[in-house]
């Protein structure tokens, strides 16, 4: 029992110290993206619908970060929803593989207008490595109109957001 | 138009089958002699039409008029005549289309033999003047109508005509004996000697004469109990047979019912009260069945059991209101439910041909009638599917159409008796209304569950899917059908209107008719186009205005299957559920095992049926007795024919003592 409680006495603290949970370049990428919408939605917030056309889920595990604790997308006036009904944004991550393609023509056709799509990450943008695969038909812009490309394999939480604003602007211009 | 002329046409009318049967026979393998010979029963249905027309017409419509020897138009037997002329019009000309597809099935001249047959015996049996007359045309209708039953040989139809066939003969044998005891066995007594020879016999056996006269006409109109083989050989026969075993049949019988009421001297309020009670369990058990159906047709069959148990009671109830006497009000009543029953004979005539004829054609161009096969004709047929809303409509007794009029009547009529009538009567009024309000809410489901699924949504099989145009004629006697219980509703105002109703008066001197119960059929009609041009307008008003993009049902990846819809048996569930211990339905989870002994892997189905409660309370006993008996008289049976000699010599012993 002496033992146990010298040994806590001794060894004292050594867990990290709590880091801190505001990553300032991302909040205020987020700050104007709330302001953009809050200007051009009149205080409501946007819905995004994600679709994966055949990424690595590089783009899905920075767009999942999105809404996690440290994010916390969802402050800024987004949130992820799981019809296209429901969306206003949709994004599109990985290049446009035959099996997908239809499915994604379906779900940009189900999305009400006016709708905004935007792709996310270099596949989406460009085919990147997969370029010219037999199993590729290309980018998102070979399949569907696209609005806004987010580049980057895989872009960063910050760069999404910062994608996302620019989308929104342009898209209403 | 003279006399003799109305009398040649129906006489030509009563000739015409027969000679389309002999030219089917004639022209056996010839191209074209299936068309020939339903313009000949065509032809005799309009010809008929017109000589009954012609009856009314000349004045003498209220006077009998002898056809041939020993055959009569009386008033009664020309409006139900005109009835069979009509039905075996619209039936035929349907046929000339109608049973191309079918050869294979059917011998199609051996079918139109029959048919001409059938039509012969209802014709008959309304005109025949005397006992002989009416169960030999009664015995050749039923016989007829056996073959029409079978006429694809299959095992259903076989079971379903044998059911039949056992069913009509014991009404025949219910009939036969019926109108022996009130003739006192004079087979060849007429109709008014039978009813003069009635005063003469004491009331225990008057009652027993209408309780087997009500027994042999329920069994062939389809009155509860001795209605189990309706709906299962109706919807056997060919389509437009069926259409005539529905639409026309069940009325002779109906027919024979109302004349034979005249052959009593008197009728005391407990047969007025049977018939009530058997008329009000027949709608409901009938509405009920059509409500969980899934054969289309048999859904039609059990609707007609709705509409004959209907039109029953409300013969019960004229019955129950001429037994008060001295109440000027009752009698009224009585001529205000008789207006129902007549309005409602016609409507169910009208709407049930059609409806057969139409499910017919839907069965013919889909080779199912299982509702939850069928599905999303709407876009294919949309003249047609247009027809068949009218006709559903006409068969859930809604407005614009003559049904409506007619249970409006009965309605009407009973809150009269309820605000004017003794205590006693009034209760039972209120209490006819409650049964009446379920059976036509039932029918409304059942009507709905018809169209709905017929038409409505997509294919629910491969084979349902219908691509090709309908065949025009197909449609043309559905459609005569809407016109005539649109005509009946139209004219139900003349009906209604109390000058007409004195004219009636004049013409039939017993009927009289309350004012109060008389209703503005332009009201109702003007009703009716308000509410539709307000919930058009009342729709505009509060639809968005702004362009609406229309594209695909989201189906989350998974490609929409017409599985996914309602069904017949899922739509029905919320009525099986309640009514489960009337219906004796049962569900049953089979599990046929995969792999020996490891129960979990298994494959497992649902099997749901429907039974009837009379099956088991009434029939199933009775066939148990029935073979409990026939065992121990089977210990008779020895094979030595020393035994049949002493048993012939006994019997022989037994008559004499008696004769002596």
């Amino acid at each position: 029992m002496l033992s146990l409680l010298s040994k806590i006495i001794k060894t004292g603290r050594i867990t990290e110290p709590a880091p801190s949970l505001e990553d300032a370049a991302f909040v205020e990428a987020g700050r104007n993206l709330k302001a953009t919408i809050g200007r051009l939605y009149g205080g409501r917030s946007l819905r995004i619908r994600h679709i994966d056309a055949g990424s690595n889920n590089g783009e899905e595990y920075e767009m999942t970060a999105l809404g996690n604790a440290y994010y916390d997308v969802e402050r800024f006036g987004l949130s992820f929803v799981a019809s296209p009904r429901h969306a206003d944004i949709l994004t599109v991550s990985g290049p446009v593989t035959r099996n997908m393609e239809h499915a994604l023509k379906v779900a940009y056709e189900m999305t009400p207008e006016p709708r905004i799509v935007v792709a996310v990450g270099d596949g989406a943008c460009t085919g990147g490595i997969w370029k010219g695969s037999y199993a590729v038909v290309g980018s998102v812009a070979d399949v569907i109109p696209v609005d806004w490309q987010i580049p980057g394999d895989p872009p960063a939480p910050a760069d999404i957001i910062r994608g996302l604003l620019k989308a929104i602007e342009q898209a209403r211009a | 138009m003279p006399t003799s002329l109305y009398l040649y046409l129906i006489e030509a009318a009563f000739v015409l089958p027969l000679v389309g049967a002999i030219l089917a026979l004639v022209l056996y393998r010839v191209h074209g002699a299936n068309t020939a010979t339903q313009f000949l029963f065509a032809a005799s249905g309009v010809v008929g039409t017109i000589g009954i027309a012609g009856y009314f017409v000349s004045g003498q419509g209220n006077v009998a008029i002898q056809v041939i020897s020993g055959f009569t138009v009386t008033p009664l037997a020309a409006f139900f005549l005109a009835l069979v002329y009509l039905g075996t019009f619209l039936t035929s000309i349907y046929a000339i289309q109608g049973l191309r597809h079918y050869k294979k099935i059917y011998s199609i001249p051996w079918l139109n033999v029959t048919s001409a047959l059938f039509i012969l015996g209802m014709q008959a049996t309304i005109m025949s003047g005397s006992v002989v007359a009416f169960l030999i045309a009664w015995e050749v209708m039923s016989i007829a109508a056996y073959f029409l039953v079978i006429a694809d040989r299959t095992d259903d139809s076989l079971r379903a005509g044998f059911l039949y066939f056992l069913m009509t003969h014991i009404g025949f044998v219910c009939l036969a004996s019926g109108f022996l005891l009130l003739a006192q066995g004079n087979v060849f007594a007429t109709w008014s000697d039978v009813a003069l020879g009635a005063f003469l016999i004491s009331p225990q056996m008057l009652s027993v004469a209408f309780l087997l006269l009500l027994a042999g006409f329920g069994s062939k109109a389809g009155l509860v109990p001795l209605h189990q083989w309706l709906p299962y050989a109706h919807p056997q026969a060919p389509s437009h047979s069926s259409a005539l075993l529905s639409g026309t049949m069940l009325k002779v019988a109906l027919f024979g019912f109302i004349q034979s009421l005249f052959l009593f001297p008197f009728i005391p309020m407990w047969w007025a009260l049977v018939v009530i009670v058997v008329g009000l369990g027949s709608g409901f058990f009938g509405a009920l069945h059509a409500a969980v159906e899934r054969d289309a047709k048999r859904l039609l069959a059990w609707s007609s059991v709705e509409n004959m148990g209907l039109i029953f009671s409300g013969v019960g109830i004229v019955l129950v209101l001429r037994t008060l006497p001295d109440s000027p009000v009752a009698w009224s009543l009585a001529g205000t439910m008789s207006i129902f029953v007549v309005l409602h004979t016609v409507n169910h005539f009208f709407f049930k041909t059609g409806l057969f004829l139409a499910v017919g054609a839907v069965a013919s161009a889909t080779h199912t009638r299982d509702l939850d096969l069928l599905g999303g004709l709407a876009r294919a047929w949309p003249l047609f599917s247009g027809v068949f809303l009218t006709l559903a409509l006409a068969a859930a007794a809604l407005p614009p159409l003559g049904t409506f009029f007619g249970e409006w009547m009965y309605l009407q009529s009973l809150a009269v008796a309820m605000s004017v009538l003794p205590t006693s009567f009034a209760v039972a009024s209120a209490l006819i209304m409650v049964v009446l309000a379920l059976i036509g809410g039932l029918a409304i489901f059942t009507f709905v569950k018809l169209f709905a699924l017929v038409f409505l949504g997509r294919a629910r099989s491969d084979h349902a899917e219908v691509t090709t145009r309908m065949f025009g004629t197909l449609l043309w006697s559905p459609l005569l059908c809407v016109v005539g219980s649109l005509l009946v509703a139209v004219s139900a105002g003349s009906v209604f209107s109390d000058v007409a109703m004195q004219d009636a008066i004049g013409r039939v001197a017993s009927l009289s008719v309350m004012p109060g119960a008389s209703i503005n059929v332009w009201f109702v009609f003007a009703l009716f186009a308000l509410v539709i041009i307000g919930v058009y307008l009342i729709r505009r008003a509060f639809t968005n205005v702004a362009p609406v993009r229309i594209t695909d049902t989201w189906d989350c990846g998974t490609p929409l299957t017409p599985r996914m819809q309602y069904t017949a048996t899922g739509f029905a569930a919320p009525i099986r559920f309640f009514f489960r211990s009337v219906l004796v339905s049962r569900k049953d989870l089979i599990k046929e095992p995969i792999a020996a002994g490891n129960p979990w892997i298994a494959r497992r189905r649902l099997d749901s049926t429907i039974g009837s409660l009379w099956e088991h309370t009434l029939y199933m006993p009775i066939a148990y007795w029935v073979m409990r008996a026939s065992t121990w008289t089977k210990r008779l049976q020895s094979g030595v024919i020393q035994l049949y000699l002493l048993f012939v010599v006994c019997a022989l012993a037994v008559v004499m003592i008696i004769a002596l």
